[in-house]
């Protein structure tokens, strides 16, 4: 035979495989399975470990339980939210919440079992508990709830778990609802650790130790994970999916050509472009939810000249063409942050739309008392790996700042070095994005106005605030703790350490008859309840 | 296998071994010139301060001099411990086994369909250059190699797969309703083959075409313009016009001039072949291929060192084979050329 005898040989053999249409997933479906597309994937299993990708949320809350999870309320048809006010017990059949919450009390599920068919026992319980409050990965996150020590994890019977904390804390019950607060088999685990590796974090990133409604039953990083019910759960009502193939599809072209086929039952991550394309198709329900708890900001660094001057960071915010940016950058998919009609805050809520609008005089004179009325030169930076959304803000607010003479840079810095960057405060005017867990208005101030971290991104050093959030961390009178935050919301207003642009919409794909969503703040899909109709 | 071909085979597999060792010690180097902390990436976690990516640092072993961190990092590859990739959570040498037969596999795919288009068009050019034919080839040629790999992806997708249904979904090797096959070469569509299960094979290669073909479109041009050059000069030489002097058939001519040009066109298929597997990270984002480009790139946005050093060598050590392998196949196919190391 030819060498060129084999070549064509073979490509005929190509050819010919690639014509016969193939079955399908819209052929195949069946309803108790379902495939989930999204931009990237899960890499680890530990829910108190370093470095965890946010689709590992969704993980944790598939194959582990809490012993609590959050209520939920309906806001489309099939289609819910969660509700960070009310609790539905999870793992704890019931729990009481004693001494002016001083004293919680958990009573477990009795029947419930481990994967491994282990009996979950309310040592399980504050061996996780332990384990949480003591790795980097989750002890700050439990700390707001003010779960700090393991001496306040108590064991009273197999069955019935107490925490203990100092005073009444309004964060401690949100806090259980995360998957910070996942409970572990502490044996399996245990059976794995090492002297220098106590809690066993190294083996738990490359496996599961849990009791959650569904066990991994294949895990390709980066690739596909398949989730296979686990039908011993007693922690709810039993789920309809039998499995679920998770699988990463980096394009967002590639997820929305398989969704629209039929062929994906889920895609997530849609491209905000294509919104409005999507949802036309009969074949696909476009599920929009606005996110409260994550906002796109620009960030002032305060410390830095000339941002130092409160009077320069405003003079930018009336410089900007708000509609414009929310348009050109997210094709206006999003809560709009700006534009409120008054200086006072309408509420104590936040974020809330801030008092700016585009009004250059009033940006020229702004400067100009300043002492920067011949403008200056600044840098604008933003993460690579954010291009989509930060390129065209970044664009725009060079263009708008331009008639000010503010001669804007742009610098693209690697997603690697962002993190080094906003850590070392190297960056002074910067696009960024960030979620707190809960939406109260002084857990979102503690951690993006004040402290020396990466997420006080306005590096904002404000000692009335600091008194402001100090008195409203225990106010239980919800007119006083009004009171106090809209004075805080004041404060940021005027001082705009951070100017909020907007709230991004949570935008999924789903096959029509797919129903009881329950959207979570981690954005991942929950499968437990799912089902279709 | 002759006793002069295995010690040839030997000296060249030694001569490699200074390439793995620079590659090696280069990109150590040049990941740690890089200005991220792969510390202060890791360290996203809410609420997580500069005592933790102190601690973090300390358990990456980043706090020791850059001398000590390589010895360490040698120490272990000898070991054959490529490190831990923080991106999948897994061992670096796990994932780079799992995804360099993707990748391989790809590159294979898009050079037979470069190879089976573009070397009759280079031929039928080279046989009447300055035609409408060869500035027609040309043409096409230089459209291929202008339109970027993900424009010519998202395009078959859209043509292929989403309006006339020709083409399977485009997402990763295989239809994951199906159980791969068992793993003996790592490609999946010689694995299916081997294990005998006919729905595999055909869901692999359904799901080769469309990557493979845009591959394909990125290297037709060089294949095309090489293969005319090649026989140009070929058809030029002496021999041949001693050939059609003496009237032998023109099939005849054509395959002395093929066997001739044959050694240029295999180094031409080597290089290629490289460059392919270095270059199709586009082509494995847009196709959700699991390859070991999408990968390093993945790693190289964490400030992920493992993965990122794991990538080189493994790219390094391919074209070290891939280049052997052009010099054995270059000698058989011009018994001329003499092997020297």
């Amino acid at each position: 035979m030819q060498r060129r005898d084999v070549l064509l040989g073979s490509a005929a053999g190509a050819a010919s495989a690639f014509l016969p249409r193939l079955q399908t997933r819209a052929e195949a479906a069946s309803l108790d399975t379902l495939r989930e597309l999204a931009e990237a994937g899960p890499n680890s299993r530990d829910p108190h470990g370093a470095g965890v990708a946010s689709p590992s949320l969704g993980t944790f809350t598939n194959i582990y339980d809490r012993l609590i999870n959050f209520g939920h309320t309906e806001i489309a048809p099939g289609i819910f939210k969660y509700d960070y006010t009310k609790f539905t017990g999870e793992l704890a059949e019931s729990f009481e919440v004693l001494d002016d919450g001083k004293r919680l009390r958990f009573h477990l599920r009795q029947s419930a079992t481990f994967h491994d068919g282990s009996p979950v026992t309310a040592a399980d319980v504050k061996w996780s508990f332990d384990r949480g409050v003591s790795l980097p990965g989750s002890k700050y996150q439990l700390a707001t709830g003010s779960l700090t020590d393991p001496a306040q994890f108590v064991v009273v019977d197999p069955a019935t778990f107490e925490i203990h904390l100092p005073r009444g804390d309004r964060y401690t019950l949100p806090n259980l609802a995360l998957t910070f607060a996942s409970i572990l088999n502490s044996k399996l685990i245990q059976s794995h650790a090492t002297a220098s590796d106590p809690w066993g974090a190294d083996w738990l990133r490359d496996n599961e130790a849990g009791g959650g409604a569904y066990r991994i039953t294949n895990w390709q990083a980066g690739q596909r994970v398949t989730y296979t019910r686990f039908d011993d759960w007693k922690s709810g009502p039993a789920p309809a999916l039998r499995q679920i193939s998770f699988e990463v599809v980096p394009t967002a072209e590639s997820r929305v050509a398989a969704l629209e086929k039929g062929d994906a039952d889920i895609a997530l991550q849609l491209p905000p472009q294509d919104i409005a394309h999507i949802a036309a198709d009969p074949h696909v329900h476009v599920v929009s939810i606005p996110v409260t708890n994550t906002f796109r900001f620009i960030a002032f660094d305060t410390q830095t000249a000339p941002f130092t001057d409160a009077r320069v960071r405003q003079a930018i915010a009336y410089a900007l063409p708000f509609e414009d940016i929310l348009q050109a950058a997210v094709y206006g998919h999003g809560t709009p942050l700006f534009g409120a009609k008054s200086a006072q805050p309408k509420n104590a809520a936040f974020p809330q739309p801030y008092p700016y609008n585009t009004e250059i005089a009033r940006a020229r004179s702004l400067l100009a008392a300043a002492g920067h009325g011949r403008g200056f030169s600044t840098t604008l930076s933003y993460n690579v790996a954010d291009n989509d959304t930060a390129e065209p803000i970044a664009i725009l607010v060079q263009q708008a700042l331009a008639p000010l003479n503010i001669n804007v840079q742009i610098e693209k810095i690697s997603a690697a070095d962002w993190a080094t960057r906003l850590t070392a405060k190297t960056v002074p005017f910067f696009i960024e994005s960030s979620s707190a867990w809960f939406n109260d208005p002084d857990y979102f101030f503690r951690i993006f106005f004040q402290g020396n971290w990466r997420w006080n991104f306005g590096s904002f050093n404000n000692p009335d605030l600091a008194k402001l959030l100090t008195a409203a961390r225990w106010e239980t009178d919800p007119a006083k703790y009004d009171a106090l935050m809209e004075k805080a919301v004041g404060i940021v207003f005027q001082q705009l350490p951070i100017l909020p642009l907007w709230q991004p919409t949570f935008e999924a794909g789903f096959k029509p008859g797919l129903t009881n969503f329950i959207y979570y703040i981690h954005g991942q899909v929950d499968y437990r309840p799912l089902r279709w109709a | 296998m002759n006793a002069s071909l295995i010690s040839f085979v030997l000296r060249r597999v030694l001569t490699v071994l200074p390439v793995l060792v620079g590659a090696t010690v280069f990109t150590f180097v040049v990941m740690r010139l890089l200005p991220a902390d792969p510390a202060a990436f890791l360290a996203s976690g809410p609420g997580m301060g500069a005592a933790d990516i102190a601690a973090l640092r300390a358990k990456l072993g980043l706090d020791r001099s850059l001398p000590v961190q390589f010895g360490l990092y040698a120490w272990q590859l000898l070991h054959g411990d490529f490190g831990h990739s923080f991106v999948t959570g897994n061992p670096v040498a796990l994932d780079l086994l799992q995804r360099l037969p993707a990748s391989l596999e790809l590159a294979c795919g898009g050079l037979l369909i470069a190879a089976v288009i573009g070397m009759p068009l280079g031929i039928a050019a080279a046989l009447r250059p300055g035609s409408l034919f060869d500035t027609a080839c040309r043409a096409l040629a230089v459209l291929g190699g202008a339109l970027p790999g993900f424009v010519i992806g998202v395009f078959l997708i859209y043509l292929c797969y989403f309006k006339l249904s020709w083409a399977p979904e485009p997402t990763g090797q295989i239809d994951a309703a199906l159980s791969a096959p068992r793993i003996v070469t790592g490609f999946l569509v010689i694995d299916s083959l081997l294990a005998g299960n006919m729905t595999a094979f055909a869901s692999a290669l359904g799901r080769m075409v469309l990557p493979s073909l845009t591959m394909a479109l990125f290297a037709l041009a060089p294949v095309m313009r090489m293969t005319r050059a090649a026989m140009v000069t070929a058809l030029a030489s002496d021999y041949i016009r001693s050939s059609r002097a003496l009237g032998l058939p023109n099939r005849l001519v054509l395959r002395y001039a093929l066997e001739n040009a044959g050694a240029p066109l295999i180094t031409m298929f080597g290089l290629i072949f490289s460059y392919m597997l270095g270059a199709n990270v586009v082509v494995e984002k847009v196709f959700a291929w699991p390859g070991i480009g999408a990968y390093a790139l993945d790693g190289l946005q964490a400030a992920d060192y493992s993965a990122v050093q794991g990538f080189i060598l493994v790219v390094a050590a391919v074209f070290a084979a891939v280049n052997l392998l052009v010099d054995l196949l270059c000698g058989w196919a011009d018994p001329r050329i003499p092997r020297a190391a």
